[in-house]
């Protein structure tokens, strides 16, 4: 086997997430807000603050050690994942077994240049691997990489054909 | 220009080969039209309560009268459109009319054909066949239905195709096909025994108590179930007191007991009627069922994980189960679809020979068994008593003597731990990767290296205290839930493990088709 250096993803995918996570959880404190308020407008105000600020705070560590926990490599042998903070993984796929490779770009993640890269092989529904954070050109480096290991000579139509 | 002429050119800008191509069965129709109303059933069942309203009803009709005019034309259209060509290298099929799909499925891409014949399949001598590829959720194809001659041919001819594609890519001499060796066949006896072991019947006998008990104005079920011990009890000069309610118990317990113990047996005969597994060149085939008859087969390299189950009843009669995970089997069609069963029950003694021949090479009694981490006994243990959060509720209901199950649940908490412990195991050869797990339902799986697609190492805040991690594998077959995983590993271990098993399937290279 050759050796593994395993990377972060780009800088951009802690903003990215941020903003993601301020999203999701937004509705959040407003929904506290909202109940509370039939009891006492004030508290109800009080209440969301508090519950904003907490959460704020919180989103910035949590991103920043997802950050630091999400290292890929790809090397001669398979791609290389590892991630989680507290349930920690370290999963390995090799080049030969991967089925397909996507690369997807949402619209948030399109303002900041970022894409997502999945691949499939043939024993999971599910992609195998996900790996979001990627820069685009990053993205599509990685899929184009691994796609000409698979078919060096760039042959189409090993799939069956539709019409 | 004629029509044929016509048909000819439309036929090489698709590229179909040579020839008309073969249809289904006209009986296809009937199947068709079926299986397209149970498809409907979901939309058109609110239809049929409209068409009671006052109000909707005769929209709601005309809605049906659409519905089975377009279901009518539609089964037509399917039926009258498809064609398929069984060439050299691929099974090409054409369906669809304003929208024509023409699929090539190289031979050596199948990964499953499947033949069905139910009792309406016999009736009209037709047969349903289904085709299965690796990757994706569905079905590669269905053809509903061809007839019994055809279906045949077409399973002889991946065998054939698919049996004789040396590396090369050169079909080899037909007529070099092995004989058919016969690895397992179980007869009235061996079924019954499945039969009561197994728990097939329960839900079933459940289900009929508690309709028996819905029903008890109509029936008077428990009446005429409870007159036989009344009378006894009379003759033998007993009073209705606690001894008779206990037998009574008893007896209806033993009653249930017996009925799902024959039900399981009758459900048994009929699944499995005449099961046959066998092995023809490469090729594992099992053909079972009194009523639906399956014939299943998948050549030995799809076969990706091979399990053997017992539970209590198999140790008594010492059995077990043994199933295989074929790649191209999905979970929605298992009972009908790949190779689910090599033996559903199975001499002990047999094991050893019967996965030698799923697995050519495997040593299973020579694999040298590794014991988990110590912490997993501790680990079970603190599991097993989350039933203990279940006691208190009921020990508050009950009253506080029933807490006195707290120091049985402990004991009982602590056995399973140091049997769970006892018994789980791992073991790596080289080739095949195994693991045993268990405590009253026991499983050992058997993978060989080669099938796995994927290796992942985890470790829970829990694994981190303990220094060990657990190791899941995918594998090239079903879904999600066919997962490999070993539990409780020791770190460093899993770490070799993890670190071998990337070389083997980096290294093993082979690309498919």
């Amino acid at each position: 086997m050759t050796s593994i250096d395993f990377q972060n993803v780009d800088e951009r995918a802690a903003k990215l997430w941020t903003w993601q996570a301020r999203l999701v959880l937004a509705p959040l404190p407003v929904g506290l807000g909202v109940l509370l308020s039939a009891w006492s407008p004030a508290w109800a105000i009080a209440a969301a603050v508090m519950l904003a600020a907490v959460l704020a705070g919180l989103i910035g560590p949590v991103v920043r050690r997802r950050y630091q926990h999400l290292r890929y490599a790809l090397n001669d042998d398979g791609f290389f994942l590892r991630h989680g903070i507290w349930w920690q993984s370290e999963i390995f796929v090799p080049r030969d077994k991967i089925q397909h490779v996507d690369v997807s770009v949402g619209p948030i993640a399109r303002r900041f240049g970022l894409a997502e890269l999945s691949f499939y092989t043939a024993g999971a529904h599910v992609p195998e691997v996900q790996i979001s954070g990627l820069s685009a050109e990053r993205a599509f480096q990685l899929r184009d990489s691994l796609l000409d290991a698979r078919n060096p000579a760039g042959v189409p139509g090993a799939a069956p054909t539709s019409a | 220009m004629n029509t044929a002429e016509l048909a000819r050119q439309e036929a090489v800008v698709e590229g179909l080969p040579e020839g008309p191509g073969k249809r289904l069965h006209l009986w296809s129709l009937v199947f068709e039209l079926f299986a397209e109303l149970r498809g409907m059933a979901g939309w058109v069942f609110p239809l049929l309560l409209g068409s009671f309203s006052d109000r909707f009803g005769s929209y709601a009709l005309y809605g049906m009268a659409v519905a089975a005019a377009f279901v009518v034309v539609s089964s037509i259209g399917k039926v009258w459109l498809f064609r398929y060509w069984v060439t050299d290298a691929q099974l090409v099929l054409r369906s669809g009319w304003l929208q024509k799909t023409v699929r090539r499925i190289p031979w050596t891409r199948i990964e499953n054909l499947t033949v069905t014949r139910g009792p309406a399949h016999r009736l009209l001598g037709v047969a349903e066949v289904t085709i299965e590829s690796g990757g994706g959720d569905e079905v590669e194809a269905a053809m509903r239905v061809l007839s019994r001659r055809d279906a045949l041919a077409l399973q002889s001819a991946l065998g054939e195709r698919r049996g004789g594609v040396s590396a090369g890519g050169q079909v080899e001499a037909a007529g070099e096909r092995e004989h058919s060796q016969t690895l397992l066949k179980l007869g009235a006896g061996e079924l019954l025994r499945a039969g009561l072991i197994s728990n097939r019947g329960f839900l079933a006998i459940a289900a009929a108590f508690a309709l028996a008990s819905q029903l008890d104005d109509v029936l008077p079920f428990w009446d005429w179930i409870t007159a036989q011990p009344r009378a006894l009890a009379q003759g033998i000069g007993l009073e209705h007191g606690l001894v008779f309610w206990a037998a009574l118990v008893v007896f209806i317990v033993a009653i249930g007991f017996a009925l799902m113990r024959l039900l399981s047996v009758i459900w048994w005969l009929l699944i499995y009627w005449n099961f046959r597994l066998s092995l023809e060149g490469d090729k594992l085939r099992s053909d079972y069922g009194a009523l639906t008859r399956v014939h299943a087969s998948a050549t030995r390299d799809r076969v990706s994980k091979l399990l053997i189950a017992d539970g209590l009843g198999h140790r008594l009669m010492n059995r077990v189960a043994i199933k295989v995970g074929v790649a191209g089997q999905r979970e929605s069609q298992t009972e009908h679809s790949a190779l689910i069963w090599v033996a559903p029950v199975l001499a002990l003694d047999r094991v050893n020979v019967l996965v030698q021949a799923v697995f050519p090479g495997c040593e299973r009694a020579g694999l040298s068994w590794q014991p988990l981490h110590p912490s997993c006994r501790l680990r079970v243990f603190r599991l097993e008593l989350l039933w203990l959060f279940l006691l208190i509720p009921v020990a508050l209901k009950f009253g506080a003597w029933s807490l006195l199950l707290v120091p049985v649940v402990c004991v009982a908490a602590h056995l399973t731990a140091r049997s769970y412990q006892r018994y789980s195991a791992y073991a790596f050869d080289g080739r095949f990767l195994a693991f045993r797990s268990g405590i009253i339902d026991r499983d050992e799986w058997l993978v060989p290296v080669d099938r796995i697609e994927s290796v992942e190492l985890r470790r829970s805040p829990g694994d981190r205290r303990h220094g060990t991690a657990r190791l899941l594998l995918d594998l090239r077959s079903a879904g999600p839930g066919e997962r490999c995983e070993i539990r409780y590993l020791d770190m460093n271990e899993a770490q070799a493990l993890a670190l071998e098993l990337r070389a083997k399937i980096s290294g093993s290279g082979h690309r498919r088709s």
